[in-house]
């Protein structure tokens, strides 16, 4: 019993299946973080005749101090057991990576939409689009995104009044219908 | 018992009585989807309730944090897949009592486990009331400026294999928070000379990135899994009266949670970790835990409730969150000019008695809402992952936006969830980020305050309280580098 309990507490303390981009990650980490400690004279004011502990730049300092020894630390661990449990080639993670970035443009075409289309359409669009992008051809799952997205506009912006602008279009909407869609829509 | 009059009094308001149901339904719905969790419904809906009343604005979210939790454990319970992150160790007991075919009683359990873990934690709070409004005060600058390291140094340790990870993701969100305009002295800090970096990192928005941003990409990115939903049959009644007769199993559970909450740094985790282990050990069958023991759900369930009530007292009394969840709705508090911390009790006592109230209506209105709909709420489970992903990115842009209508906080906030994503992928914590953020800006406000008054930095902790704090970060590391050897010493020896 008590070297099954030993062995339970190893197993969280040793690694299991490693990712092949670990090194990869900390080692940008690292550089990253030994870079921005080079700019800490230029990035921060110094000031004359304060002692180093009223200074601005030591909180900067120590967290990146911080930030590069964890690195280092971890680096030297990483590199002892690079041979461990490794799964997978860095080469297809580090695709991963770049491949999960296509939903930042998403998110970014979306915001961009909102500002000239307005917060109701391109929330439609938007959710009626990605949801065939993400596989769905069904016309009900569809259906069912465009609704999902109008009742989360209606919560946030026509009930809660979430301040977000009209859309640039909405000028080009009659009077009576562009001051009710830029309150409630 | 004026003040106890007017503080119940605030419940009576139709705003707050909405906000208790928003948040309760709504905390259970969140928590009984996989994939979504309270951290990114906080996320989102941090923005929209700064324009709210304080009390009402902190009852959504404390609801959504409490709630959330009762219905994680559906899916832990019925599918093995936790709804929440807390709920994981649920599906060591649940989900075999489900292939028992005790599926309703297993989940009834976990009601009852959660109900009382949560009412007994806002109990605590009650009686610790009086105490933290006599103590609190004592704390000065040097005291709170320890206390919140000390919640980085159990933040560290708390996580087990991964403590240098941890600690370098802690600097990183501590150096994020130095960026910008330093008041003190004017001078900007990191800027590189872009003027969109004046106002600094908004920490709501690296919080949407980190946690829905990521969360959606992830999804997005992944495969939909095919969720097969087993019958439930029997009453859901029986196995709530059943955890009244475990009071050897729920009351040292809620008292772990208590406890865990209250320190800073530990969370829900440890909580459930000592909790299911003492529950084992006082067991008269210990060995059914992890092969669908009541009482391993039992213990589970209720520490994992009573952690975020307990999780308000270092906020509400020192201004220092706990952890992510709580650090997230400090800003709310700031943006109303309620400023947690010593003065907090003294000044808004009953501020701090309705939000306690509120706690306890959130329990009953969650368990309430659970016993009436657990039937149609099993049927949120089968939402296909990439729909729901999509879901939450369009969750996360009113979140973002909604903050300054600015296009650079959405490029900040997408650029973050794909670091978010990238952790996940590596199995590292985000969480030390976000504490980083708020631990580091509360430590080097408390450092220079306390400059004022200190000639060397031994004068820290010539103050009592401040002494104490320190002995225990002391303590905390000497004692966990000396598990740390001794495990090493196991590990040879298995070897051998």
């Amino acid at each position: 019993m008590e070297l099954k309990s030993m062995e339970k507490d190893l197993a969280v303390h040793t690694s299991s299946t490693r990712n092949p981009a670990e090194l990869f990650f900390v080692a940008v980490f690292f550089l990253g973080a030994a870079f921005l400690l080079t700019q800490l004279g230029s990035q921060t004011k110094i000031l004359a005749n304060k002692s180093i502990l009223a200074q601005p730049g030591l909180w900067p300092g120590l967290w990146l101090v911080g930030m590069a020894v964890g690195a280092l630390i971890t680096l030297a661990y990483l590199w002892r057991t690079r041979h461990h449990n490794k799964h997978g080639k860095l080469s297809a993670e580090l695709l991963q990576w770049l491949r999960s970035s296509e939903y930042l443009l998403w998110f970014m075409g979306y915001a961009l939409m909102a500002i000239y289309l307005g917060y109701l359409p391109s929330t439609l669009l938007f959710c009626a689009i990605l949801t065939y992008r993400s596989g769905y051809h069904n016309p009900k799952t569809i259906l069912w995104a465009v609704v999902s997205g109008f009742f989360i506009v209606v919560t946030f912006k026509t009930i809660l009044q979430v301040k977000i602008p009209g859309g640039v279009i909405y000028e080009y909407l009659p009077a009576v219908i562009r001051n009710f869609m830029i309150t409630y829509f | 018992m004026d003040l106890i009059y007017s503080s119940l009094a605030s419940l009576a308001r139709m705003d707050v009585i909405l906000a208790l149901l928003a948040g309760s339904i709504g905390g259970v719905i969140i928590g009984a989807i996989p994939g979504v969790g309270p951290a990114v419904a906080i996320a989102i809906l941090l923005p929209a309730t700064f324009s709210m009343d304080p009390l009402v604005g902190l009852t959504l979210l404390l609801g959504i944090y409490g709630s959330a939790m009762f219905g994680g454990a559906i899916p832990a319970v019925l599918i093995n897949t936790p709804g929440t992150p807390v709920n994981a160790l649920s599906t060591y007991d649940g989900y075999p009592m489900t292939k028992r075919g005790e599926a309703a009683r297993a989940l009834s359990l976990s009601y009852g486990a959660s109900f009382l873990g949560g009412i007994i934690s806002v109990a605590c709070l009650f009686l610790l009331a009086p105490v933290l409004a006599s103590i609190a005060p004592l704390f000065g600058s040097r005291d709170i400026f320890l206390a919140a390291l000390l919640g980085a140094v159990l933040m560290v340790i708390a996580h087990r294999g991964k403590h240098t990870i941890a600690a370098l993701l802690f600097c990183f969100g501590g150096f994020i928070n130095t960026i910008g305009f330093e008041i003190v002295n004017y001078s900007k800090r990191y800027t590189f000379g872009q003027t969109w970096l004046d106002t600094g990192v908004d920490l709501i928005v690296v919080v949407l990135g980190l946690f829905a941003l990521s969360q959606a990409y992830f999804l997005l990115s992944g495969k939909d899994d095919k969720q097969h939903v087993p019958e439930m049959s029997g009453s859901l009644f029986k196995g709530l009266g059943e955890v009244f007769k475990m009071p050897r199993v729920v009351l040292p559970s809620a008292m772990f949670g208590v406890i865990m909450g209250i320190i800073p740094g530990v969370g829900q985790f440890i909580a459930q970790f000592f909790s299911y282990a003492l529950a084992q050990n006082l067991s008269k069958t210990p060995e059914l835990f992890g092969k669908g023991s009541p009482e391993g759900l039992v213990a589970s369930e209720t520490a994992n409730n009573a952690v975020p009530p307990a999780a308000m007292i270092p906020l509400l009394a020192l201004g220092i969150p706990g952890e992510a969840l709580t650090a997230m709705m400090l800003s709310v508090f700031y943006v109303h000019n309620v400023i947690p911390g010593p003065q907090l009790f003294q000044d808004k006592f009953d501020f701090v008695l309705s939000l306690y109230f509120c706690l306890l209506a959130l329990n009953i209105l969650a368990l309430g809402f659970l016993m009436i709909s657990t039937g149609w709420l099993i049927k949120i489970i089968a939402i296909p992952n990439r729909f729901l992903g999509m879901i939450i990115l369009t969750f996360s842009f009113i979140g973002v936006y909604s903050l300054r209508n600015s296009i650079t906080d959405c490029i900040i906030a997408a650029i973050f969830g794909v670091f978010g994503l990238i952790l996940k992928r590596l199995d590292y914590p985000i969480v030390p980020i976000i504490l980083g953020m708020v631990l580091g800006d509360i430590m080097e406000k408390m450092f220079r305050r306390s400059l004022l008054r200190v000639d060397t930095l031994l004068d820290f902790i010539n103050r009592p309280i401040a002494a104490i704090i320190f002995g225990i970060i002391i303590l905390s590391i000497t004692l966990h580098i000396w598990s740390l050897f001794k495990l090493r010493v196991t590990r040879n020896r298995l070897a051998d």
